[in-house]
């Protein structure tokens, strides 16, 4: 059996860490309850290393489990029934859902490098789901500003789920 | 299929969700380590460790550069009491030290575009002549710079006199400086701050060298200058008329009292060494 080691468990924690939270949220629709499942996941990880227990393919078992808890999630909370959303990746393989959430998370942490003003911008459209127009009276500035930031911000986004593209079919 | 993974569907989905600062792994793995007990020192890679190591040694062989430059390599030449010596410098510079005297030097620094030697003491300095390396001699409170020449130091309690034999020198002492040529001399007094030039040196610059004192009419005041320094003696003191009266004579290898004794007879007045102060 492999050396538990902590340094690698750590590496694949904050490696993996945002493509399961965006996993999880294609099945339960809350940040923080999302956090909470991966973490959990891990914590299930930790207790298995910790007690000699090989796992053999880290990244297949995480994402089994994220899938697991947050089903079992869904279902301990009659809430969530009544809006009847059934996650929308029903058919993928695995291989795919994994590929999709990692360009998720890549995609959210593009978000998270955009300048703040564009950042803020991007969200008010595709978050809040506002017109240009309302984004311009809000934020007290033109609409060809508005569509002038926009504009970067989604081709940044663009840049960044492209490049992924090609590294995926490389 | 094709719809879940457009562009415009995957915008969509994270954006719906995004908050700042959440799924920050870092933050993640903060709480996780504190709920699990794990503490780690943070990972060095091995390029960081690399990275240290570099500077590391840059950093040693700087220093240890750097330090080898400026550390200087002194030498230093010093007599005792009654001892004289002649010192010869790398670039042919005699220098010739009375008792009690130590110069010193950096064997580094000589002759790569100055030439510095700090004395203590009395000395007589024949300098080879170096239009791109000036010499200077420093004591404590003063300096003097020379092209090429040959000039006495001395250095006493109270004073410091030099006199220029040969060529010229610049003499510098707190916020004065003087120029001096040959046959001039010049004496720094530190109380005074200040400094005194004279249009003659003595007979006897250079008795301590040769063990003569020599006097050509020379009035008693300079005698008596010229015992006090070459004995390291004192003398009572003169009347007016006595300040006056000429002495000519030579006295190689004779005790003060022999000297005074001679003197007191050849002028008949009477002249005594004191305890020194």
């Amino acid at each position: 059996m492999e050396t538990f080691s902590v340094a690698d468990f750590e590496y694949n924690f904050k490696s993996l860490y945002k493509p399961l939270c965006l996993f999880a949220l294609r099945y339960i629709h809350e940040t923080e309850d999302a956090e909470d499942i991966v973490q959990q996941a891990f914590a299930d990880v930790w207790e298995k290393g910790s007690k000699g227990e090989n796992i053999s393919n880290l990244k297949s078992y995480l994402y089994q489990t994220v899938k697991n808890r947050s089903l079992n999630f869904i279902t301990r909370q009659p809430l969530y029934e009544t809006t009847a959303q059934i996650p929308d990746t029903e058919d993928l393989d695995e291989e795919e859902e994994i590929a999709l959430s990692e360009r998720d998370a890549r995609l959210w942490a593009a978000i998270d490098n955009l300048p703040k003003e564009r950042r803020r911008i991007f969200l008010l459209s595709k978050r809040d789901g506002l017109k240009y127009q309302e984004i311009a009276d809000i934020l007290q500035i033109s609409v060809k500003t508005v569509e002038n930031q926009m504009g970067k911000a989604l081709k940044t986004l663009r840049n960044t789920a492209i490049r992924i593209y090609l590294f995926f079919f490389s | 299929m094709k719809k879940y993974n457009s562009f415009e569907e995957r915008i969509r989905f994270v954006a719906q969700y995004y908050r700042e600062n959440c799924f920050s792994e870092d933050a993640a793995w903060k709480r996780f380590a504190l709920k699990h007990g794990i503490v780690r020192r943070p990972r060095i890679s091995f390029m960081q460790w690399s990275a240290a190591a570099v500077i590391l040694l840059l950093v040693s062989f700087g220093s240890y550069w750097f330090y080898n430059q400026r550390q200087a390599d002194w030498i230093s030449e010093s007599t005792v009491a009654g001892q004289i010596k002649d010192v010869f410098l790398p670039d042919s510079t005699v220098i010739y030290l009375s008792e009690n005297t130590e110069i010193k030097y950096d064997r580094k620094s000589f002759g790569k575009g100055s030439r510095n030697v700090l004395l203590q003491g009395k000395a007589f300095f024949k300098v080879k002549r170096d239009k791109t390396s000036p010499f200077s001699v420093k004591t404590k409170q003063t300096k003097v710079e020379v092209l090429g020449t040959s000039f006495q130091i001395a250095e006493y309690k109270d004073r410091v006199k030099v006199d220029v034999l040969t060529g010229k020198v610049r003499f510098e002492a707190e916020s004065e400086e003087v120029l001096l040529s040959a046959g001039m001399g010049a004496v720094y007094k530190p109380k005074e701050n200040n400094i005194e030039i004279s249009n003659e040196i003595g007979e006897n610059v250079m008795s301590w060298k040769e063990g003569i004192l020599r006097f050509n009419h020379t009035p008693m005041y300079k005698v008596v200058n010229d015992l006090r320094d070459f004995y390291v003696i004192n003398i009572t003191s003169l009347s007016e008329e006595e300040k006056n009266l000429q002495l000519t004579a030579s006295f190689k290898d004779m005790s003060i009292d022999e000297v005074l004794r001679i003197i007191n007879q050849t002028l008949d007045i009477n002249l005594k060494t004191e305890e020194t102060k």
